[in-house]
C-alpha cells in the first residue's frame, strides 16, 4: 500500500477552492494528470456519486470506478474505489487566516495482481503519482490566485 | 578558475548602447551547425520540444526559461536548435548569459555568433526593439546550481526585471519549460554562503559557489571548466503567451506578474517530471 500525503497554503476562501474541486468531470480541463472522468450514476457531486477517473502514469492510464464516500461543502471530499486500483483519496480545506486556506490532499493506493510485481511498480509510480498531486495543488493555487476568470470561460463553453 | 576581477567589471562598465553588437549573431553559422545540434540532442539527449505552435508567428517575444545542468545547460542548445529549425535561421533568437560566460575569451565570442549577449537590461531592450526574441533565464547562477533535491523548483531568485520589461517593450512572455537538465550530473548545494563569504558577488557577480559529483571529475566544486553531462531525457515545453502589459499593467503588479509566471512554469515542471519514472 502507498501512501502519499501532499499539502499547500493557497490564497482563497475554502468555497471558491471547494467549488474548483467538487465536481471531477471537470478535473480532464483543469489538471493535466487526469486524462478521462466519465460520471456513471445518476446521481453527481453528493455521497454516492460514481465516477470513472483515470490517470496517466507512465505509458499507460490508471484508475477505475471511483464512489464520493464523504462530501462536506466546503471542506472535504472523499472517495474510494469499486473497481481497478484499490484507492482511497481525501480532499480537506481549511481556512489558516487572512484568506489563505491549506489544501491537503491523502492518497492511498495498492496494485493488484501478483505481488513481487506489485510491489515494483508501487515503488516505481510512487514518485509519479506524488509529483502529479503536486502538479494538480499548484494547478489549483494557480487557477484559484490568478485564473479563475479562466474556468469561468471553460465553464460557459463546456457543451 | 576564476574570471581576473577587472575582466568581469572592465567588460561590464563598457557594455554601452553603442557597444551591444547585435549583428555578432551569425545565421550562416548557426545554421551549419544545426545538423550536429540535432545529432546531440536527438541521440544523446533524446530531446523533445513540444508548443512551438503556442509562440507568436513573428514579431518579437521574450522568451522566460528555467535551465538546469550547472554550467553546461543541454537546455538551451535544444532550445536553440528547435528554435532554428522551426522558424528558420532569419527569425533572430537572443540569449541572455551571464557576464563571466561571455567574458571567456574564445567561449564568448563563439557564443555571440549563435546570439548570445551579456545579460543586461539594455541589450535586451535593444534586440527586442529590433524586431528580434529574446530568451532570458531570470533566475540565473542561483536556479542553475540549484541542489538535486529542489530539481523540480523554478527559482527567479527574487528577480523582477523580465516583467518591466515585457512591459515597456510591449512583448508578450512565452515562458519556456525545461526538465531534465538537472539529471546530468548531482549537483549537492549552491554554495551560496561559500560565494558570500569569498564576496564573488563583487569580484565577479556570481551569487553560488556550487558543489557537485559530476564526470569526469568526481568532486566538482565551481563547475568553472564545466563537465561531462550524463545523457538524460531533456523534455523542453512552451506554454501558452502571456501579455503582461495587458494582465499586469502596473509596477506595483510586478511581483504578481513574477509570481504568476514562475507558478505557471513550476506547474509545468513538475507535470513533466510526472512523465518520468527514472531521472534518465
Amino acid at each position: 500500500m502507498v501512501r502519499i500525503d501532499r499539502s499547500l497554503c493557497v490564497a482563497q476562501a475554502p468555497e471558491v477552492l471547494f467549488h474548483l474541486l467538487c465536481d471531477p468531470l471537470r478535473f480532464p480541463r483543469l489538471f493535466k494528470a487526469f486524462s478521462k472522468v466519465e460520471q456513471i450514476s445518476a446521481d453527481a457531486r453528493c455521497v454516492g456519486a460514481r465516477y470513472l477517473m483515470l490517470v496517466r502514469v507512465g505509458r499507460s492510464e490508471a484508475g477505475g470506478v471511483q464512489r464520493i464516500t464523504d462530501f462536506q461543502p466546503p471542506y472535504r471530499i472523499a472517495w474510494t474505489s469499486e473497481r481497478g486500483v484499490e484507492l482511497s483519496a481525501a480532499v480537506s480545506i481549511r481556512p489558516v487566516g487572512s484568506g489563505v486556506s491549506e489544501v491537503r490532499v491523502e492518497l492511498a493506493y495498492a496494485v493488484p495482481g501478483w505481488r513481487p510485481a506489485g510491489v515494483i511498480v508501487e515503488r516505481l509510480t510512487r514518485h509519479v503519482v506524488d509529483r502529479h498531486m503536486h502538479a494538480t495543488l499548484l494547478t489549483l493555487k494557480r487557477l484559484a490566485e490568478f485564473d479563475l476568470e479562466t474556468v469561468a470561460d471553460t465553464e460557459r463553453q463546456r457543451p | 578558475m576564476l574570471a581576473p576581477k577587472r575582466v568581469v567589471h572592465q567588460r561590464l562598465a563598457r557594455l554601452t548602447d553603442r557597444e551591444i553588437d547585435l549583428d555578432a549573431r551569425d545565421p550562416a553559422y548557426i545554421r551549419s551547425m544545426l545538423p550536429l545540434t540535432w545529432l546531440l540532442a536527438s541521440l544523446y539527449f533524446r530531446a523533445e520540444v513540444r508548443g512551438l505552435e503556442r509562440v507568436p508567428k513573428d514579431g518579437p517575444v521574450l522568451f522566460v526559461g528555467n535551465h538546469s545542468g550547472g554550467n553546461i545547460t543541454p537546455d538551451t542548445a535544444v532550445f536553440l536548435l528547435a528554435f532554428n529549425t522551426h522558424f528558420g535561421v532569419e527569425r533572430s533568437l537572443y540569449v541572455l548569459a551571464h557576464s563571466l560566460v561571455t567574458s571567456w575569451p574564445l567561449l564568448g565570442k563563439w557564443l555571440e555568433r549563435w546570439g548570445t549577449l551579456t545579460a543586461n537590461p539594455l541589450a535586451a531592450r535593444r534586440a527586442l526593439d529590433a524586431g528580434a526574441c529574446v530568451l532570458v533565464y531570470p533566475g540565473g547562477d542561483v536556479e542553475v546550481h540549484r541542489p538535486w533535491k529542489a530539481r523540480y523548483r523554478v527559482d527567479f531568485a527574487d528577480r523582477t526585471g523580465f516583467i518591466r520589461l515585457a512591459r515597456q517593450a510591449r512583448v508578450p512572455i512565452v515562458p519556456v519549460v525545461s526538465c531534465g537538465g538537472h539529471s546530468t550530473y548531482f549537483p549537492l548545494t549552491n554554495g551560496r554562503s561559500i560565494a558570500r563569504a569569498l564576496r564573488l558577488n563583487r569580484l565577479a557577480r556570481l551569487e553560488v559557489m556550487p558543489i557537485s559529483l559530476a564526470l569526469p571529475w568526481g568532486l566538482n566544486i565551481g563547475d568553472f571548466m564545466g563537465h561531462i553531462p550524463l545523457p538524460a531525457k531533456i523534455v523542453v515545453e512552451l506554454q501558452e503567451p502571456i501579455d503582461v502589459a495587458e494582465r499586469f499593467p502596473r509596477d506595483e503588479d510586478t511581483p504578481r506578474a513574477t509570481e504568476y509566471v514562475r507558478l505557471r512554469m513550476e506547474e509545468a515542471l513538475v507535470a513533466l517530471s510526472a512523465e518520468r519514472l527514472s531521472p534518465l
